[in-house]
């Protein structure tokens, strides 16, 4: 939830915090504090952000691949039952963590469609970068970070409602901890020219499943965003 | 010197300042904590996408992005995703060279598509700067099937910064030296120390959050009257700055060209909360660029919402447009950059 109780910054001058200036608490914790909490709630960031272009209007053959396999790659007789299939769209980033350990939630945002107007589903599942991300979702009643878009039937790309009605992903302080423990340091350096030193990063992936109950249609994956955000009240 | 960084934020405890009354210098140092995650924890320079670009046997691809750096990071890393089609033989497995901006030449062999789907390779690279520099960029990844018969297919790229572990103490890092935030200590106002350090590095710090930056497949239109560029518009939200305020101002760049020098035309960016913004490609733009800037308003983050949308209009979204306005050509983009404008 957002830790400023403005909710957004405060225009100040730094410099009334000088040697010779008067310093009130309430203006410091009005002004510079308040402020200050509500950047660091702002710093969340777009992880991504990714919509097919129109195929109509792509030159050279460079038909975008909405659907969850490229064309002819698979015969649709591969994509059929109850299995998860990944589609390409995996995003790797470095969480903002809170004081509590956990991440910033991300809300996220996918358009989609049946090729064939028969049912297909959607999952978004967030795991640590070195771990599976299948595991998560695999199955009819997928477990921990996701997000289930179930019984999507129209052939028309539109950006899909999940079945939990909210677009907020949580994001545990367990799944930090575990994406900490399996990232070994990171040489970087302290400054240009400085020393080298290392720095954890707990990376995350954020992937995105669709399964079929039909083989006369798949599922397509048309736009897909997610970007942290600090929660609301 | 250096200043920590902390892996996680600190939370301040607002409650504790009272009017009237000492406030504890743990808050002033808790809160130059902060300050230092918020400025050397790095952003998001490109949003994860899909380039869905293909590249045959022996051909090449160019992604073209424009990057706004925070100004302190000394290392970027990039993610890149690849995979190639279901190889007929052994002798048909693809090799692809990526150049980053860097120079630096990486070489990898992408995870072969099968009959679950198949696995993305994905190559995180480390960029190591030479400077730090908080100015626009234009960047350019450059991959290269050079061996094997398969297609490659490009399915995801990303960048963001890599954290620091240390601040330095000067204007660009603006640390805080935290022996001066300690108890009993005197403030005074020496350079990226005590109270008046907290406050100018404060003061220097500003929220930028890139709301898009897409590689495109090319794509072109003839056409003289707009046509949208994407079936559905993208969701943004940009981040709310000041208390108050629900819009915020984007600014936006395509990269295009016309198909010769003659043929000119119009792009224009829409939000669904209603603003739009149109930029011109002239005549004589024959050769690949990134177009005039263009400004546009749009709803902002609201914090008082579960998901931070706009109480008014919802979450807002953004589509492109482009058409000829001059000419007989066709009119080209490869790109789309948009950020939020730092105020």
């Amino acid at each position: 939830m957002s830790t400023s109780s403005n909710r957004g910054a405060l225009p100040f001058d730094p410099s009334i915090f000088g040697t010779d200036e008067p310093m009130g608490a309430a203006r410091y914790r009005d002004e510079l504090h308040d402020s200050a909490l509500h950047k660091a709630d702002s710093i969340a960031q777009v992880r991504a952000a990714w919509i097919a272009p129109k195929a109509s209007l792509v030159a050279n053959n460079e038909v975008p691949e909405t659907t969850i396999h490229a064309g002819t790659d698979l015969t649709e007789s591969t994509v059929g039952g109850s299995a998860w299939f990944a589609f390409g769209e995996g995003v790797v980033y470095c969480p903002k963590v809170k004081a509590d350990g956990s991440g910033y939630p991300l809300r996220v945002n996918l358009a989609g469609a049946s090729s064939g107007g028969d049912r297909v589903d959607f999952i978004v599942v967030v795991a640590p970068r070195r771990e599976p991300a299948l595991q998560e979702a695999w199955g009819s009643t997928p477990t921990g970070t996701s997000k289930l878009y179930s019984d999507i039937t129209s052939t028309s790309a539109a950006w899909l409602t999940p079945d939990d009605a909210t677009n907020i992903l949580l994001i545990p302080k367990t799944l930090i901890d575990r994406a900490a423990a399996l990232e070994s340091s990171w040489s970087t350096l302290t400054d240009i020219g400085g020393n080298r030193t290392s720095v954890q990063m707990p990376l995350l992936q954020v992937a995105v499943f669709g399964q079929t109950r039909d083989t006369a249609s798949d599922p397509e994956l048309h736009g897909f965003v997610c970007a942290e955000y600090i929660g609301g009240p | 010197m250096a200043a920590n960084v902390p892996a996680s934020r600190t939370s301040p405890y607002r409650a504790s300042i009272v009017a009237s009354e000492s406030t504890r210098s743990r808050l002033f140092r808790d809160s130059a904590l902060l300050l230092h995650w918020v400025r050397a924890h790095g952003l998001q320079l490109i949003p994860a996408h899909r380039p869905a670009a293909e590249i045959a046997t022996t051909a090449s691809e160019t992604l073209y992005y424009k990057i706004h750096p925070s100004g302190r990071a000394v290392a970027r890393v990039w993610v890149i995703g690849l995979r190639q089609s279901l190889r007929a033989g052994t002798a048909d497995s693809a090799l692809v060279d990526i150049t980053f901006p860097d120079g630096v030449i990486v070489t990898m062999a992408p995870a072969e598509l099968t009959a679950f789907g198949g696995v993305v390779d994905r190559r995180l690279y480390v960029e190591e700067l030479t400077a730090k520099s908080g100015a626009a960029e234009d960047v350019q990844l450059f991959i290269e099937h050079t061996t094997g018969t398969t297609d490659v297919y490009i399915e995801t790229v990303a960048c963001f910064e890599m954290p620091r572990s240390v601040l330095t103490l000067d204007e660009v890092d603006r640390g805080v030296d935290l022996e001066t935030l300690r108890p009993g200590a005197p403030m005074y106002a020496g350079q990226e120390a005590s109270v008046l350090g907290l406050a100018e590095g404060w003061g220097d710090t500003r929220v930028q959050r890139t709301l898009w930056s897409q590689a495109l497949p090319l794509i072109s239109t003839a056409s003289e009257s707009f046509v949208d560029c994407f079936p559905l518009a993208l969701p943004v939200t940009p981040a709310r700055r000041f208390s108050g305020v629900t819009t915020a101002l984007v600014e936006w760049w395509a990269r295009g060209l016309a198909t010769d020098g003659t043929t000119a035309g119009e792009i224009r960016m829409t939000a669904g909360s209603g603003d739009t913004s149109t930029v011109a490609m002239p005549t004589g733009s024959a050769s690949l660029a990134w177009l005039a800037r263009g400004v546009l308003t749009v709803d902002c983050e609201d914090l008082a919402d579960a998901e931070g949308m706009s109480s008014v209009n919802g979450q807002d979204a953004l589509q492109l447009a482009f058409r000829r306005t001059a000419g007989s050509g066709s009119v080209r983009l490869v790109g789309i950059h948009a950020r939020q404008v730092l105020g």
